[in-house]
């Protein structure tokens, strides 16, 4: 994991400068690592501006729609820094959080992002006086500067399905996404949540993508 | 620094005898490849220091298997050991904030082929408040599936449910019996069962070699649509134990649950009949004793469950596994080699 972690970390870092006149997408091999397919910041940009501008244009399908397996009673979070053992009510916002953490780390990994997932607010010693969720540090795409988003509850849990999206974007599989509605107004929410997870405040103005 | 905590229930294979010969069987002990040695088993004693050993790990629920648990000569004692043991349980406020524990007695589960069960065996299992899982897998099909008699697995299952006891139906679905699945499900419920558990076949132990009762997508989709149809006639829940890969799952299901998340090393743990611990019952895998439960949670290997560091590459870049570990983990590591492999599904997709 901590390879991995490394690996998508310095993926980040040389995506967010990309080398001059990189438009191709390029894909790496999954036998050698087990990552996203690369692209560029123009490319993200490009799928985001489309998504946000002409939604209807995005095909939207569902292949299929599934339940969350019903949760036993209770989750323990172990802090990594302290060693430390919280107790929480697996139906409950926190819960939901720690059980689902691996999962999130796994797949931030797999992300061109250099996300880092800070988990110390669910641990009732290392996190007292912070917010019970999810800090995630990640570089924006755009400038490299890093910056932070949280993951509060389920439904921002849900929400990430949208950064597996990758450019370009012409489908969206609302199955995946956990989305209550499948039109165009979903598709550019997605977009904004995309830009405001993946760029930083300051470059989020300039990609200039309509609300 | 690792997670070393502890799953909240232990499943004690109490023997390696068994008085059936299930094609499906994955205990790893009866692989064909012959590569599981089977250690001498623990005695009564040691079983009952084995209970104390989890409980004061934090196991609050024990689940007494096998081989066929009813073959172990002292099981009674082992399990009256165990209930007069106390856990805690944690009570919750609020936002799901932690409050307190309250001490209970741990929960006990007895899973059996239904084989020997009487009256004589009801009444201790009623006694010490045991809930029962029968194995129950098909109709026509019993007998050269298992080797055994259906007639005494049904009524094994009205003679437990008929003492008061919470009875749930666990069927191994695989190519020969899926045909008869509704009509297994429904003799279940009529004869007692309260709930379903559902597993669908994976190759391990003596199944290892037996690729040919693997169901496909397709059937996969049948044998949900078919237990929920049962279910939702009876108004009774129902399961699917193994997990399957959140891609091949076409459907929502009112009644049935369909797990997608690996709990293999952190919500149970399997101890083998000679003590030594596995991160899960399909696994061949022996990472230590249970004397030193802590020191085989600190392994790679079960680390990789705690992590969930074992997601096919192939399945890297999907949406999907925010919520899935790609199937069965350990079914894919008998199949493919490595806990990274692909769930055996795959194959049957590809053939």
């Amino acid at each position: 994991m901590k390879i991995l972690k490394l690996i998508a970390g310095l993926m980040g870092i040389s995506l967010a400068i990309p080398p001059a006149g990189a438009v191709e997408p390029v894909t790496s091999s999954k036998e050698e690592q087990p990552a996203m397919a690369k692209f560029t910041k123009e490319q993200l940009i490009d799928s985001l501006k489309k998504m946000s501008s002409r939604p209807q244009d995005i095909k939207t399908v569902c292949a299929m729609c599934y339940k969350m397996m019903i949760p036993p009673k209770e989750v323990e979070y172990h802090c990594k820094a302290c060693g430390n053992v919280s107790t929480y009510e697996r139906n409950s916002d926190q819960g939901a959080l720690t059980e689902q953490l691996p999962y999130i780390e796994r797949s931030l990994a797999t992300m061109p992002y250099g996300a880092v997932v800070d988990a110390s607010g669910l641990c009732s010693k290392c996190g007292n006086g912070k917010d019970k969720d999810l800090s995630v540090t990640v570089s924006c795409f755009n400038c490299g500067k890093k910056f932070n988003w949280e993951i509060r509850n389920s439904q921002d849990l849900e929400s990430m399905y949208w950064l597996y999206l990758k450019p370009p974007i012409t489908e969206v599989d609302t199955h995946y996404m956990g989305m209550k509605g499948n039109g165009p107004s979903e598709i550019s929410k997605g977009a904004v949540y995309i830009r405001d997870h993946v760029f930083c405040p300051e470059c989020r103005k300039k990609i200039n993508i309509n609300e | 620094m690792n997670n070393l905590l502890v799953p909240k229930t232990a499943v004690f294979e109490m023997t390696y005898e068994c008085n059936h010969r299930c094609l499906f069987c994955s205990v790893p002990w009866d692989s064909p490849r012959g590569d599981y040695n089977k250690l001498p088993e623990l005695s009564v004693g040691e079983w009952k220091d084995c209970v104390d050993e989890v409980i004061g790990c934090g196991v609050r629920s024990i689940a007494f298997s096998g081989g066929e648990p009813l073959l172990k000569e002292g099981l009674e004692e082992v399990i009256s050991h165990a209930k007069g043991k106390k856990v805690k349980e944690p009570v919750f406020g609020p936002a799901g904030i932690l409050t307190h524990y309250n001490e209970k007695a741990p929960d006990l589960y007895v899973i059996t082929n239904g084989e020997l069960v009487d009256g004589r065996w009801a009444g201790v299992f009623k006694e010490y408040d045991c809930s029962m899982v029968v194995s129950l897998p098909g109709t026509e099909a019993f007998r050269e599936l298992t080797g055994g008699d259906f007639q005494k697995a049904l009524s094994a299952i009205r003679c437990l449910s008929g003492a008061g006891l919470d009875v749930v139906v666990s069927i191994c679905v695989t190519k020969k019996n899926l045909p008869e699945l509704f009509e297994t499900i429904s003799l279940g419920f009529l004869n007692g069962a309260k709930q379903l558990l559902l597993n669908r076949f994976l190759q391990g132990g003596r199944g290892t070699d037996h690729a040919e009762l693997c169901l496909t997508k397709e059937e996969i989709t049948r044998m949900l649509d078919t237990a929920e149809e049962a279910c939702l006639a009876a108004n009774i829940k129902g399961s699917v134990g193994t997990e399957l890969p959140k891609c091949m799952v076409e459907k929502e299901y009112k009644m049935m649950t369909v797990g997608t998340m690996c709990s293999g090393g952190i919500d149970f743990f399997a101890i083998d009949p000679s003590g030594m611990v596995r991160p899960c019952n399909h696994s061949p895998v022996r990472l230590g004793s249970y004397k030193d439960l802590r020191s085989a949670i600190d392994t790679d290997y079960w680390q990789k469950f705690k992590c969930k560091d074992f997601l096919p590459p192939g399945c890297a870049d999907c949406a999907l596994s925010l919520n899935c570990d790609g199937g069965c983990r350990e079914a894919a590591h008998i199949t493919g080699g490595s806990l990274d492999s692909k769930d055996p599904l795959f194959y049957c997709l590809s053939r």
